[in-house]
């Protein structure tokens, strides 16, 4: 379990930092653009095409799974700090059960697209070239897939009697950091 | 039965309303067997109607093929064409000819087309298309060198040729920042069909309109797709009622859209915006353009969207629309509109055999 | 059962999964598609899963989010906010709950430069909670003031969603944005006037920040100001002097931020890092969450919520104001649940006309409107201000200490769109004198 829990982490944390290079790139690529436009008159080909079906894509789905790692998914904690401990324990099991399903159907629905995009060999065409887009369509099913595994080895060590009641939470600036899962 | 259609355009747009004559007339034809709810935006966006419609979230279907370029392969060929419309010699009716010559070809002469809707699941019957494309600009383009250094908004390969070919520089925008690009001065002008002067109240921030430059139009549309699971569902006389509502839809968007230019114009002249009609001196040059890039695009298109019959189709195409040139010829009322395409085109659909 | 009535069961469900702390995206996502499934069939609900995550996503204008909250970490890490509120704090201490005022100013200035409120709480919450919170401001008043301080990034120009009313209802945008702007500073302005009266009334909520500096002292402190300044100056003289889209701001932004960073010599890895983790855990967090609302829209779009809501809306009975009222709280009860756009969508449609018959004007409506959905950005349970804020403060502080911070706010903003309501010219005299 140890293992697979420190492989997990490193995984998650692996496409994370693919998604900060996509957020290097749009700042990047965007700001040269502009430059080129507006100082020569010679604008990039392609910035929204590469920036709506690249960098978003993988600035939105690749970091679902250290998000989930973390406990840094939004919840609402209103009724949850009234309840007696077992309760606590009980819903943030349900949570990480759900949280499986959900993130386990999108990962199979949308890999099943994946899948048809890439027999397809889906592409956009930007001025003279051919861009192809369907890698873009692999990064959700990728995304969400993690996020079920970490869901689910969180789900598991919830069942554990020794589970805290709490979960594991980060604190500003060190998400990411630990190597460690609850 | 109750049929969903998904346009996403608003419900008082050309094709918001040419929806509701759709619903209306699918009604009437099937005695209210099928009934048909227009969703203007809430049910799939425009990008999201292809796959949404193919998976069944929506029965009927306004689906835009340049968004998704490798499942529409061919289909896209026939909108690329579109700037041949420039070459008529009859002007007011290049709109009409084209929405029924691109129908006419998709159901009769290209098998491939057929493929490729039928396995995203959809069955095709027919469609509309816009008005010509103009420019809406910040100051005067009056002569074709006036756009020399120009930074101009276009959308599609061959207007970014036909920005380049006149040394203008080609930005390409999403039409929803067209408004906030022109009102900073990020974009000069903007090549629109003049109704989107409407649409996107482009009278605040322009100041100079020039009609039909570049020209060509939108055609990459498919109006009225249906689910083809929901399509094999129903009764033959439940997809002739279709095929009748789909020759309205034809009639009623590409109609309503020519209807709105003329407002666009009028609401621009009364709010001192200046309109520019191009004269001879103007349109030689874009002419001899467009010959060209004819040329250029079947190459063009032939290495990147690889469609086998390119050389083909382009060939073909160019008689079929001068076919309809001559049909359309003189139209005068929707209702004439709806009945040649009826008549020449829709009535000869089978519903009996097609698209099953 | 009818079909809104199984709509409201599955709402119910909704309620019920956040209120027990399942996460929010998690529970939209199974209670949409559970709820597809059972009114359009698996085919629906199941294709629905595969067409709507990458196509919201994959948006243009939404790269706007995570650029400018990369700004913003960028900003906060490399301690170039810190001048900005050694400033503040000299020439607004006067003031009851200045840094609360300050704030509240931030988001005014950052409110013209972009289109959505979500970024402007995300940029000015890495900047100014920090500061408020150590100067023993109470954690409420101050990711309040910065979460409901956002919404204004939607008021005063430019506002994606005024652009996008205004394509929907036909309504010119130049007059939409004239609008915008004075009920932006109406809020501006009433925030602020809330936040001296309380802090007179409650002293302990934001404790006074040392008085003794004098003149030259204040002057001298402006100097640690520029880095910000730099940057505000960059992206305001870029957007205005036509060199960029509001879109591209955000990324010419964040690029300025880096270069002031590295400048100054306070660009570190550890700061680069923790700024990128942040941005790419606050914008997942968000997005499963948009991807979430976006599905139930299609869900009430698709159980005929619309047709019941303008049922309700015209049972009413017929005076305007009646009528205007019931939009209102309609408008209120949806922006619970629903994000702006998704909001819009489905409703518009249905909403426009009446309000045309009622007589009052579109325009005066758009403004209304924008104004009612951005108050729902910051009720709960799904406030998405509310949400970038606890993003940005992480476990400093709860979401519900967020949700009751924002309630004093909340009375100001029901205040203003009754203002609106009673006395329309408030919002039409600006488009009226410049249409003339
Ligand atoms: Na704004
Ligand atoms: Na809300």
């Amino acid at each position: 379990m140890t293992a697979l829990t420190l492989g997990l982490t490193r995984l998650s944390n692996w496409t994370a930092a693919l998604a900060a290079v996509a957020v290097a790139l749009l700042v990047l690529h965007v700001t040269i653009d502009v430059i080129m436009r507006y100082f020569f008159n010679a604008p990039l080909a392609g910035t929204i095409l590469y920036v709506a079906s690249f960098y978003m894509v993988a600035i939105a789905f690749l970091p679902q799974a250290l998000t989930e790692k973390d406990d840094a998914q939004i919840s609402v904690d209103l009724l949850y700090d009234f309840f007696p401990p077992a309760l606590r324990r009980a819903v943030l099991s349900l949570g990480y059960l759900l949280t499986v399903i959900a993130a386990g159907l999108l990962a199979v629905r949308t890999g099943q697209e994946a899948l048809s995009k890439y027999a397809l060999g889906t592409f956009s065409i930007e001025g003279q070239t051919r861009i192809a887009t369907w890698p873009s369509y692999f990064l959700p099913p990728l995304g969400f897939g993690l996020m079920t595994l970490v869901a689910f080895c969180r789900f598991l060590l919830s069942l554990s009697p020794s589970a805290p009641e709490m979960p594991r939470t980060p604190v500003g600036g060190e998400t990411g950091d630990g190597e460690t899962m609850p | 039965k109750n049929l969903n259609y998904a346009h996403g355009y608003p419900a008082d747009s050309a094709v918001g309303k040419a929806a509701v004559t759709f619903a209306e007339q699918v009604e009437k034809k099937s005695d209210a067997a099928l009934s048909v709810k227009p969703f203007a935006m809430s049910l799939l966006s425009l990008s999201e109607t292809g796959p949404g419609l193919r998976d069944g979230m929506a029965d009927i279907g306004y689906v835009l093929t340049p968004y998704y370029s490798a499942e529409y392969a061919t289909s896209l060929l026939l909108h690329e064409m579109n700037l041949l419309v420039n070459l008529g010699q009859d002007k007011g009716i290049e709109s009409f000819a084209y929405a029924g010559a691109i129908a006419d070809y998709t159901l009769n002469s290209c098998p491939e087309c057929q493929t490729e809707f039928a396995a995203q699941n959809q069955v095709y019957t027919g469609t509309g298309v816009t008005s010509l494309y103009g420019l809406q600009c910040k100051s005067p383009v009056a002569k074709i060198e006036d756009l020399a250094g120009k930074r101009v908004r276009t959308a599609g390969a061959g207007f970014v040729r036909f920005a380049e070919h006149f040394k203008a520089v080609a930005v390409p925008l999403p039409i929803n920042e067209v408004y906030e690009a022109l009102s900073q001065g990020v974009i000069d002008c903007a090549m629109l069909s003049t109704p989107e002067l409407i649409n996107y109240n482009m009278f605040d921030v322009v100041t100079d309109v020039t009609l039909n430059v570049p020209g060509g139009l939108f055609a990459g549309v498919a109006g009225t797709n249906v689910n083809r699971s929901v399509w094999q569902a129903l009764s033959t006389e439940e997809r002739a009622a279709l095929i009748w509502g789909a020759s309205h839809m034809a009639a009623a968007m590409t109609w309503n859209f020519v209807e709105q230019e003329a407002e666009a114009i009028r609401m621009a002249e009364e709010k001192g915006i200046r309109i520019h009609t191009p004269d001879e001196a103007m349109l030689a040059p874009v002419r001899a353009f467009v010959e060209n890039d004819l040329k250029t695009m079947v190459d063009v298109f032939k290495s990147t969207y690889r469609v086998e019959r390119t050389a083909e189709i382009a060939a073909e195409f160019p008689a079929v629309l001068e076919r309809w040139r001559g049909l359309v010829k003189g139209v005068g009322s929707y209702e004439d509109l709806q009945k040649i395409y009826w008549d020449e085109l829709y009535s000869k659909i089978d519903p009996a055999t097609y698209g099953l | 059962m009818s079909e809104l009535q199984i709509a409201f069961v599955f709402l119910g469900i909704l309620f019920t999964l956040i209120l027990i702390r399942i996460p929010i995206g998690i529970s939209l996502i199974l209670v949409s598609f559970g709820g597809l499934w059972s009114q359009m069939g698996w085919n629906v609900a199941w294709g629905s899963l595969g067409v709507v995550p990458h196509s919201f996503v994959s948006s243009w204008v939404l790269s706007a989010i995570p650029a400018f909250l990369f700004m913003g970490f960028i900003c906060y890490h490399t301690r170039m906010t810190q001048g900005l509120f050694q400033a503040a704090q000299m020439w607004l201490s006067g003031l009851p709950g200045g840094l609360a005022i300050a704030s509240i100013l931030g988001c005014s200035g950052f409110a013209a430069v972009t289109g959505s409120s979500l970024a402007c709480s995300a940029a000015m919450g890495k900047i100014a909670i920090p500061e408020m919170m150590r100067h023993r401001y109470s954690a409420e008043l101050a990711t309040g003031t910065v979460a409901a301080a956002g919404t204004i990034g939607a008021l005063i120009p430019p506002s994606i969603l005024m652009i996008l009313y205004g394509i929907i209802s036909r309504q010119p945008v130049s007059q939409l944005f004239l609008g915008g702007l004075v009920i932006g500073v109406v809020t501006m302005l009433a925030y602020s006037l809330m936040i001296m009266i309380r802090v007179k009334l409650n002293p302990a909520l934001a404790p006074k920040v040392g008085n003794t500096a004098t003149w030259a002292e204040r002057f001298a402190v402006l100097s640690g100001t520029w880095p910000v300044f730099v940057i505000i100056i960059g992206v305001f003289a870029g957007l205005f002097g036509g060199i960029f889209t509001p879109t591209e701001a955000g990324a010419f932004g964040a690029a300025l931020a880096c270069i002031v960073a590295l400048l100054r010599r306070t660009m570190t890895w550890a700061a680069l890092r923790a700024a990128m983790i942040e941005t790419l855990v606050t914008t997942a967090s968000l997005m499963i969450i948009c991807v979430g609302a976006s599905l139930l829209a299609r869900f009430l779009t698709l159980s005929g919520t619309g047709d019941a809501l303008s049922d309700f809306i015209l049972s009413f009975g017929a005076s305007p104001y009646v009528i205007i009222f019931g939009i209102v709280l309609v408008y209120l009860l949806l922006g619970m649940v629903l994000e702006p756009i998704g909001a819009m969508l489905l409703t518009l449609p249905i909403v426009i006309p009446v309000v045309a018959e009622t007589g009052f004007s579109l325009i005066w409506f758009g403004v209304v409107l924008t104004k009612l959905l951005e108050i729902g950005m910051i009720t709960p349970p799904v406030g998405m201000n509310v949400f970038v804020i606890k993003g940005v403060v992480g476990d400093q502080v709860k979401l519900t200490t967020i949700f009751r911070g924002i309630l004093w706010f909340l009375v100001v903003d029901l205040l203003i769109v009754l203002l609106c309501v009673i006395w329309p010219d408030i919002i039409m005299f600006l488009p009226e004198m410049m249409a003339r």
